[in-house]
């Protein structure tokens, strides 16, 4: 019997556009995040063309979606190379700003610490927010795939294209970079924090 | 281990991958080690950093954008595919008209208009308002409409071909019918689309006419 997830594609595949915004209501938050993540902190504008243009291309290429992999996965994929093209294409750097504090898919859950140790946590987490929005694109996308969303190496490599010693090296490196912030800044940080 | 030795299971460590020989090594490493401690502390807060990372809630606007855009892609797709299928037999019909006017046959059209209008209801169907779109039809063109009914999940239920033209009568779920004229109408912009009246049917039955155009 057909999931009510290939019934949608199926009717989508046939050119229903609204069997498709129901199908893919259950991924824009994902795809959003990706974007949102990849563009940088402050191109919340560029993060909203990114989700248009990467659900285009789900839409025109779901004819093609052959069920080797999970619908999310394949999606995932589309809406990282769609950032990584654009990204690419415009051979810039996302800006950065230490003062602006946004929900920008970076931001740590809420805890229950209390006024300093938030503050802390606060100025800790500006500091990876623009270590990350400062890394190379494509260190970016596998560490968010990686220690984000939890894919495999294989994945990853997969996904992007690339093979896994690739994808390994560039997670090592980006790793690296992201250490350097919090051990740079860590006399700011220095507390009685386990 | 040296520190070297460390910084080659660093990942792995990150990843939880090490076996427990491995672990143990490591760890008697940067138990003794300051600096390697300090690095696998700074691992440690980065991977909390990232691994807590909340989806945003995305914005009403980037919603709306992208279904939107969507719609009108689905909508150019389907005029490219119809007015293609006419084209082409544009090319093949021209100058063979009025012969075959008053057969029984499928004329030889060379304008069309298509009217949506009431037709005899089968059970449990309503009646939907009159629409109009203009294409270059033929069998071709028949092909890419029945091809559109079958999209929204819509049937053929009757074909009959006079001196006025064919008529189709279709039956469809009500919740397509809206839909099924957009895309219709997105071929003539200049069709006009009534109002589907309210009904507890869930299935519409019409009338598609292709007529020759005066």
């Amino acid at each position: 019997m057909q999931t009510n997830e290939e019934k949608l594609i199926k009717r989508a595949v046939r050119g229903d556009s609204s069997a498709f915004s129901v199908l893919m209501a259950a991924h824009e938050r994902q795809m959003y995040g990706v974007c949102l993540r990849m563009f940088g902190e402050r191109n919340v504008a560029d993060a909203q063309d990114g989700l248009q243009e990467a659900m285009i291309r789900v839409w025109r290429a779901i004819g093609r979606f052959e069920g080797k992999s999970a619908f999310s996965t394949w999606v995932y994929r589309i809406t990282v190379n769609a950032c990584l093209d654009e990204l690419r294409r415009r051979k810039s750097r996302p800006a950065t700003s230490m003062d602006q504090l946004v929900d920008d898919g970076w931001t740590p859950k809420d805890t229950s610490a209390g006024p300093e140790q938030k503050a802390i946590q606060s100025e800790k987490s500006r500091a990876l927010k623009q270590a990350v929005n400062e890394l190379p694109e494509d260190m970016r996308a596998v560490i968010m795939m990686r220690d984000i969303d939890g894919y495999s190496y294989e994945e990853i490599a997969d996904v992007l294209g690339i093979n896994v010693g690739t994808v390994k090296s560039r997670i090592s490196r980006a790793r690296g970079k992201l250490r350097q912030a919090i051990m740079k800044n860590r006399e700011l940080f220095d507390t009685d924090l386990v | 281990m040296n520190c070297e030795q460390m910084q080659e299971l660093l990942d792995r460590a990150i990843d939880q991958e090490l076996t427990e020989a491995e672990w143990k090594a490591f760890n008697a490493h940067i138990a003794e080690c300051p600096s390697c401690h300090e690095e696998w502390e700074a691992a440690q807060e980065v991977r909390a950093f990232l691994s807590q990372a909340e989806l945003p809630e995305v914005p009403q606007a980037a919603k709306d954008g992208w279904r939107l855009a969507v719609r009108r892609d689905a909508r150019r797709k389907m005029m490219t595919r119809i007015t293609a299928a006419a084209a082409a037999v544009l090319v093949l019909t021209v100058g063979v008209t009025a012969a075959t006017r008053k057969t029984e046959s499928m004329p030889a059209i060379h304008g069309i208009s298509v009217e949506m209008d009431s037709a005899d209801l089968a059970p449990n169907t309503a009646m939907v308002a009159s629409a109009r779109m203009s294409v270059v039809s033929g069998e071709e063109a028949y092909s890419a409409i029945e091809d559109l009914v079958a999209e929204y999940d819509g049937v053929i239920e009757g074909d009959t071909v006079d001196t006025y033209g064919r008529t189709l009568t279709v039956s469809m779920p009500k919740a397509n019918a809206d839909d099924f004229s957009a895309a219709l109408s997105s071929v003539d912009p200049e069709a006009s689309i009534g109002e589907i009246p309210e009904t507890d049917e869930e299935t519409v039955s019409f009338a598609l006419t292709l007529s020759i155009a005066e």
